[in-house]
């Protein structure tokens, strides 16, 4: 199984500071902003999919998230993504409901991480 | 401008690829389930198509499937997670041209699109080169031999044209069956093709036969009768073995030939009529000329676009596939179970050097399935003539010296087991040896190494791409 992996930065500043290269740099906060706002959706979507016990969406929303948190820089969010979408590809839904407690407070997190970049970079 | 469709569920993703694509030349469609990308599918046609493998609604490999079975002409370009490359695989064994790892950059994205592009667009010229020059068959003939392409080649240019051709070439060699094939190539295919056989009908009547008589002309013209000139108006009129024609019939063909105009024996009134006219003979015609048989002034006029026919024995493996043909069809004709012929049989068959060319094949494949009945044909089936060749005498290929590998063998091959060549570099060596052997050739090099040109131009990609990705 994969780990959370504790160490890993909650946001990477240097992934944005590439994809500032690869598009105007004007469009990134418009995408960093769809981040955070898409996050938090998709949050309220893996609570009710956990209620549900829908297993295939949970997979699929954690695969989702995991993808988009590694391009917008979101390193631990998409780890802890990445394990859980693992965990239910597996069938092992009692790890992936522990790992997916510490959801809401990484999004918070990461979301929070995301702003103040914005902040500091877009004034 | 190329079209691309981005199937990805993920709205903030597909905004970011079509963000990156923006300054490319081509036109962004999205669809956000795998239903939409279905519908999008059916009604536009795309060259590219990049599939998110995880979609809220089906599976991406549903959407590749249905691409592959509908023989959708686009580029698939899968796009999938770490961890997810068992995926992928199985997606490229499903015909996706290449696949993409999130997060994707977009110095990335734009390269793979563009090679995919790229590889598509090579699959159409490798496609038409394919149907123009790779071809086992071609109205009514069956071979794919060089010398075959080119005449298949030539018929293609000659149908458009209304030009006179000549046709050469040995008995049996299928002179007929090329007239044929360049009136139905050609706009005239809806018209008459009449085939006249100059050696086949008597002199007096030869005159009558092309250009008809009026009622009275000759003893036993009771009517007015058409001739093959008039009946091939807006056709094709096709004079065989052309060097049986008597000297005076000749010039009346000649100013046929010249004013597209004719008089019926008997007549006094002069016809015009749109002919196409074809002829053939299988003797040489300069000989014809100074043995004072052929009009030179008729040749020059007729001889406009030579084509000469290759006897059966410089047809390379035509001997075989033809064979083989005259065998399935005479088996289901005659109500036999012959299904092959044995490996010997096919040596002699290829070392006979068949003066009667295909009708001469014909009549043996047809004698053996008449008179026999086993599921292979065996040496002991062989009619008496072709019996007589001592298979010890027929040749071997030669294996000629590579120019283009000039170290001794077993340098390339390795003597020892570290040094020992790896398949995939001998391949390079032996293919590029070739294409060098035939003159940068890559269809004839592809033809006598046994495989398509399209393999060949498919590894010289792969290897383009592998080098530059060596000096990337």
């Amino acid at each position: 199984m994969q780990s959370t992996n504790k160490d890993a930065a909650i946001f990477d500043q240097n992934i944005i500071k590439q994809l500032e290269e690869s598009i105007s740099k004007s469009s990134v906060p418009k995408f960093l902003h769809l981040f955070v706002e898409d996050s938090s959706l998709k949050q309220d979507e893996i609570e009710q999919a956990l209620f549900d016990s829908d297993f295939e969406t949970l997979e699929r929303i954690n695969h989702t998230l995991a993808s988009s948190a590694i391009t917008f820089g979101a390193v631990r969010l998409h780890n802890l993504c990445r394990a859980v979408e693992f965990n239910y590809k597996e069938g092992q839904y009692e790890q992936a409901a522990i790992a997916l407690k510490d959801l809401p407070s990484l999004i918070k997190v990461s979301n929070e991480a995301i702003n103040t970049y914005l902040e500091s970079n877009y004034k | 401008m190329p079209q691309i469709l981005i199937i990805e569920d993920d709205k903030n993703m597909a905004a970011l690829f079509e963000e990156f694509l923006k300054d490319e030349p081509y036109k962004i469609t999205t669809a956000p389930n795998g239903q939409r990308a279905l519908d999008t599918l059916k009604s536009t046609s795309f060259d590219a198509v990049m599939l998110d493998l995880k979609l809220p609604d089906m599976e991406g490999f549903d959407i590749l499937k249905y691409i592959s079975e509908k023989s959708m002409d686009c580029a698939v370009i899968v796009i999938t997670s770490q961890g997810s490359m068992g995926t992928a695989i199985e997606a490229m064994k499903l015909d996706a041209r290449d696949f993409l790892v999130k997060p994707i950059s977009k110095e990335r994205l734009i390269v793979t699109l563009k090679n995919a592009l790229e590889n598509q667009e090579l699959q159409h010229v490798v496609e038409t080169y394919k149907n123009k020059i790779d071809r086992h068959d071609y109205c009514g003939f069956i071979g794919s031999s060089l010398a075959m392409q080119e005449i298949y080649r030539i018929i293609d240019s000659a149908s458009s044209s209304k030009a006179t051709v000549f046709i050469t070439g040995e008995s049996g060699t299928g002179k007929e069956v090329c007239a044929q094939a360049i009136h139905k190539k050609s706009s005239r295919k809806n018209k008459h093709f009449c085939a006249i056989n100059c050696a086949a009908i008597p002199r007096n009547l030869m005159e009558s036969e092309i250009f008809g008589h009026v009622k009275g002309a000759f003893t036993g013209a009771n009517i007015d009768r058409d001739g093959a000139a008039a009946r091939a108006d807006g056709g094709t009129l096709f004079l065989d073995e052309i060097g049986e024609m008597d000297l005076d019939l000749q010039t009346k063909l000649l100013r046929f030939v010249q004013t597209n105009t004719f008089m019926k024996v008997g007549a006094s009134k002069e016809i015009s009529v749109d002919v196409r006219i074809i002829c053939a003979t299988n003797r040489d015609p300069m000989e014809e000329i100074h043995a004072g048989r052929f009009r030179e002034d008729l040749y020059y006029r007729l001889h406009v676009l030579p084509i000469h026919m290759p006897p059966l024995r410089e047809r390379d493996d035509d001997i075989i596939q033809i064979s083989k043909f005259f065998l399935k069809t005479y088996a289901n004709e005659e109500n036999k179970i012959f299904e092959r012929f044995d490996e010997d049989v096919q040596s002699i068959f290829t070392a006979y050097n068949w003066p009667g060319n295909v009708r001469q094949l014909q009549n043996v494949v047809r004698n053996i399935v008449v008179l026999n009945n086993e599921k292979n044909v065996s040496l002991g089936l062989l009619p008496a003539l072709l019996n007589n060749i001592d298979p010890s005498r027929i040749p071997t290929k030669k294996i000629k010296t590579p120019p283009y590998i000039a170290q001794p063998l077993t340098s390339i091959l390795g003597d020892t087991p570290e040094t020992l060549a790896r398949m995939d570099d001998l391949e390079k060596i032996i293919i590029e040896n070739a294409i060098q052997v035939c003159d940068k050739n890559i269809p004839k090099a592809a033809h006598y190494l046994g495989v398509s040109a399209a393999t060949i131009y498919r590894k010289k990609a792969a290897w383009k791409k592998e080098s530059q990705t060596n000096t990337t």
